[in-house]
């Protein structure tokens, strides 16, 4: 009746199809359930300006703008949720200028969180020492004295026509199956004023 | 080891031969169908990619599949995974947006992948921005190691042809059931 090569190719189109609908409830159900965070905190200090250059082959001078920053948020809700393979965390600032009208959005500092380091993000910025409380530290994100990862420049080369930028911690949760999904982690006490070139 | 083959096209006739290509043909013409109204609806000339490297690991690994939507008018942000293609590069890029400049006529994107440690300007072949017309969509869904076939296929051609010889005949001399 039925050859050996018919039940194999009924038995794996079932499997697939069975497991593509799984999928695909996972992948819905998961967005009814998208977790959410309380907004925490950034802290951006020693924000300076300096003239510099990228290093970069003919790479021109311009205005660089570097700092340090602190972070406290909690991230426990993304942690909790089960359809999360990884949590992107990215700290923007955003600013437009006053004579263009040019709006700029610049990615200062970034992070991985997958979920295997999750259980401990303690360690993101400088070695903090070890709790030992287990789990109390869990999903809670500190930086301290952080410092900006990307050359914060301006395409026009300066800064002179900016005079405050927000600054924002925003998170990109990617999922194991299904729609990828982002919010704000943190963000600073109202708009971060942007100081004079230093001149040397 | 065809004779059975060959007397059951006897049997068909011209007709039933050309009904058979015909029904190939409905097969082929409505998976293209498909593709092009998906293409439409999301505004986007190839809505859903296959991951080619690693450059976005942990999060995106080889052979994943990425859906992407392209709605007009609304700008791409800071922190969209976004897949573009280099006039003259072959092959689709997915990185995510690390800088966003908008001025009132265009938008500046520079991107970077996630496992990669610089920016990807050395990736643009001279310039200096991404702009929309660049970019062939932005990250929705994703679909893990599904995609790894179609990476098969490609470094192994002979599986392509293979596979496309093997369901074409299947078609042809299929039996009505």
């Amino acid at each position: 009746m039925y050859s050996t090569l018919q039940r194999l190719n009924h038995l794996s189109s079932l499997a697939t199809t069975y497991i593509m609908i799984l999928l695909g409830l996972v992948s819905i159900a998961s967005l009814f359930a998208l977790p959410t965070v309380d907004v925490g905190k950034v802290d951006v200090k020693d924000l300076i300006v300096q003239k510099g250059r990228l290093r970069r082959w003919g790479a021109r001078e311009e205005e660089i703008a570097s700092m340090r920053f602190d972070i406290r948020t909690d991230l426990n809700p993304l942690l909790n949720s089960y359809n999360t393979k990884q949590v992107f965390l990215y700290l923007t600032a955003s600013y437009d200028e006053t004579i263009t009208g040019n709006t700029h959005d610049v990615v200062l500092w970034d992070r991985i969180i997958t979920r295997g380091d999750m259980r401990d993000i303690r360690a993101v910025g400088k070695k903090l020492p070890k709790s030992k409380g287990g789990k109390r530290g869990r999903g809670n994100v500190r930086v301290e004295e952080g410092k900006n990862k990307y050359a914060w420049r301006n395409p026009s080369g300066s800064f002179r026509d900016i005079p405050t930028a927000n600054m924002t911690l925003h998170y990109s949760l990617m999922p194991y199956v299904g729609v990828l999904s982002s919010g704000v982690a943190a963000t600073a006490q109202g708009p971060v004023s942007i100081p004079e070139l230093i001149k040397r | 080891m065809f004779s059975s083959e060959i007397a059951r096209f006897r049997k068909l006739g011209i007709q039933g031969l050309l009904f058979q290509a015909l029904n190939f043909l409905t097969v082929v013409a409505s998976g293209l169908m498909m593709w092009k109204g998906l293409c439409l609806f999301t505004n986007s000339e190839s809505p859903i990619v296959v991951v080619l490297s690693g450059s976005m690991e942990p999060a995106f690994y080889r052979g994943d599949i990425l859906f992407l939507t392209n709605p007009a008018d609304v700008p791409y942000e800071v922190g969209d995974i976004t897949v573009y293609k280099i006039p003259g590069g072959d092959i689709p890029i997915v990185h995510r947006v690390i800088e966003s400049h908008i001025t009132n006529t265009t938008q500046f994107l520079l991107t970077k992948g996630d496992n990669n440690d610089g920016d990807d300007i050395m990736l643009y072949g001279g310039i200096q921005w991404l702009e929309r017309k660049h970019i062939i969509g932005k990250v929705r869904g994703f679909l893990p190691y599904v995609g790894y076939v179609t990476i098969a296929m490609n470094d192994f051609p002979q599986l392509k042809y293979a596979l496309l010889g093997v369901v074409g005949l299947f078609l042809l001399i299929q039996k009505e059931q």
